[in-house]
């Protein structure tokens, strides 16, 4: 692991480092998990600025793991424990103007399902698969951003894919 | 090969070309692939880093101005401490932010130019009996004569008697330039002495080294200047001289070696420098953001 020379992360400067490089992986890790119910983006917030107060005893190393802690605690105790429905985007169908209608209607068709899939994914799986699918994470880095093995990892994302296809198509 | 190992690889896209004629064959990658491709439909909302981290400033400053009145019984309590015992813990700290130099003098007259983003700590008080600097970013010291004068990095320390030298240390990488005199570098396995108008670069396991003929530093006279950098390194100097950030495409070979210079008073021209020897584009989308991208072969 990096050593840095910075014992805390009360400077601005170091602070900010922390922030650049943690707090978009925070939010869509937030996302995939919780969904929308409650604003990630409140949340990221919330999280960056109790490690400020806590500065003094923090060290860059330890601030990731603080802030998934913190940020994934304060989701866990506001939540409804309701099913996660992430809402696809419908925008990429406007740009296809002259499509055969019922191809846009199968279309739609699938994504309803892929939303339905995805929302029976457990929480694990689908941040995992999100992660590595959207934000092009590699199975090394999305195991040290939770703090998990590898192994672990590539199982959750195996479980998900595997899951999500049964789903889609009605397999038993 | 065993099907979950062959998907696995394709997820982390780190699968050969024989492996993908392979996994073509499997009666349901073509499900996969389509679930792959949709996955983009559930990007989460964009995340405004900027305003969100205004927000943690402003709440962070707010709060500290409430206990205003505590501080100032603190502080007064604190000069009577400090006061009444000998306070040896006198460790100055002086750092630039992007885009900013600063020239500092040591107690024994020492120089230290800082180039940007970069922080050094050293002990103000008893600089003379111990002088020795902690060092994150990159310097150029001039060193006056006298005792042992140490830079420590997490790379390797770096010691010299009466000289002028540049380090620059950023994360794995480090880089020592000797202006005059000798200078001694001790990394955890080695030990190199450098002589004037030499140079060391070590970044992970690759390690060379090269001669030089300049004065001092071409940061000082306003550029950025590299031989045989990986373009990792030379990108990450551009967002520290410009205040920017870069997108970079993930098929971007950040270990390819780049040898040049930027100016670091005209972003376009600095694009160039390093976009059209390395066969790249860039567009710039609003102030702050630069993305890049190889030029396509037709």
């Amino acid at each position: 692991m990096e050593k840095s020379i910075h014992r805390n992360i009360c400077e601005e400067h170091v602070f900010e480092g922390v922030y650049k490089k943690y707090s978009k992986d925070l939010h869509n890790f937030l996302y995939y998990k919780f969904g929308n119910q409650l604003n990630p983006e409140d949340k990221v917030q919330e999280a960056f600025i109790k490690l400020w107060d806590k500065c003094a005893d923090t060290t860059p190393e330890k601030a990731k793991s603080f802030l998934f802690t913190i940020a994934n605690n304060s989701m866990l105790n506001a939540i409804k424990h309701e099913k996660v429905k992430l809402k696809y985007s419908q925008k990429p169908f406007a740009s296809f103007t002259i499509e055969d209608p019922v191809f846009i209607l199968e279309e739609k068709e699938y994504m309803q399902k892929y939303q339905d899939a995805l929302a029976n994914l457990t929480e694990a799986q689908r941040e995992v698969f999100l992660l590595n699918r959207i934000d092009k994470k590699k199975h090394q880095e999305i195991a040290d951003l939770l703090g998990i093995s590898r192994k672990s990892v590539e199982k959750r994302l195996y479980g998900a894919l595997t899951k999500l296809r049964k789903e889609i198509k009605n397999l038993p | 090969m065993n099907k979950e190992k062959l998907i696995l690889k394709w997820l982390d896209d780190d699968i050969s070309d024989e492996e993908m004629k392979e996994i073509k064959q499997l009666p349901e990658f073509e499900d996969y692939l389509k679930i792959s491709n949709k996955a983009h439909h559930f990007k989460p909302p964009e995340f405004n880093t900027y305003k969100v981290l205004n927000k943690i400033k402003s709440k962070h400053y707010r709060s500290r101005k409430l206990y205003w009145q505590y501080s100032i019984a603190a502080s007064i309590i604190l000069i009577f401490s400090a006061l009444l015992i000998y306070n040896s813990d006198s460790h100055e700290s002086i750092n630039t932010s992007i885009a900013e130099q600063k020239e500092i003098t040591l107690p024994d007259n020492s120089k230290v130019s800082l180039n940007a983003g970069s922080i050094i700590t050293y002990d103000a008080e008893n600089w003379n009996t111990n002088r020795t600097i902690q060092l994150e970013g990159e310097a150029f010291f001039k060193v006056a004569k006298g005792k042992k004068f140490d830079v420590i990095t997490n790379n390797a320390t770096v010691s010299v008697l009466g000289t002028e030298f540049v380090v620059n240390n950023r994360s794995a990488f480090l880089e020592v330039m000797t202006f005059e005199g000798l200078v001694q570098v001790v990394t955890k396995d080695t030990i190199l002495n450098l002589t004037k108008g030499n140079s060391i670069v070590i970044n992970k396991d690759y390690f060379s080294n090269y001669a030089f003929e300049r004065e001092q530093p071409t940061w000082l006279e306003g550029s950025s200047s590299f031989k045989s950098t990986q373009l990792e390194i030379v990108l990450n100097e551009l967002e520290r001289q410009y205040d920017i950030t870069l997108n970079i495409p993930k098929n971007l070979q950040l270990h390819r070696l780049y040898t040049g210079n930027f100016p670091h008073n005209n972003l376009e021209e600095a694009l160039q420098s390093i976009s059209v020897p390395m066969n790249l584009k860039y567009s710039l989308k609003g102030e702050k953001t630069v993305s890049l991208a190889y030029i396509e072969e037709k």
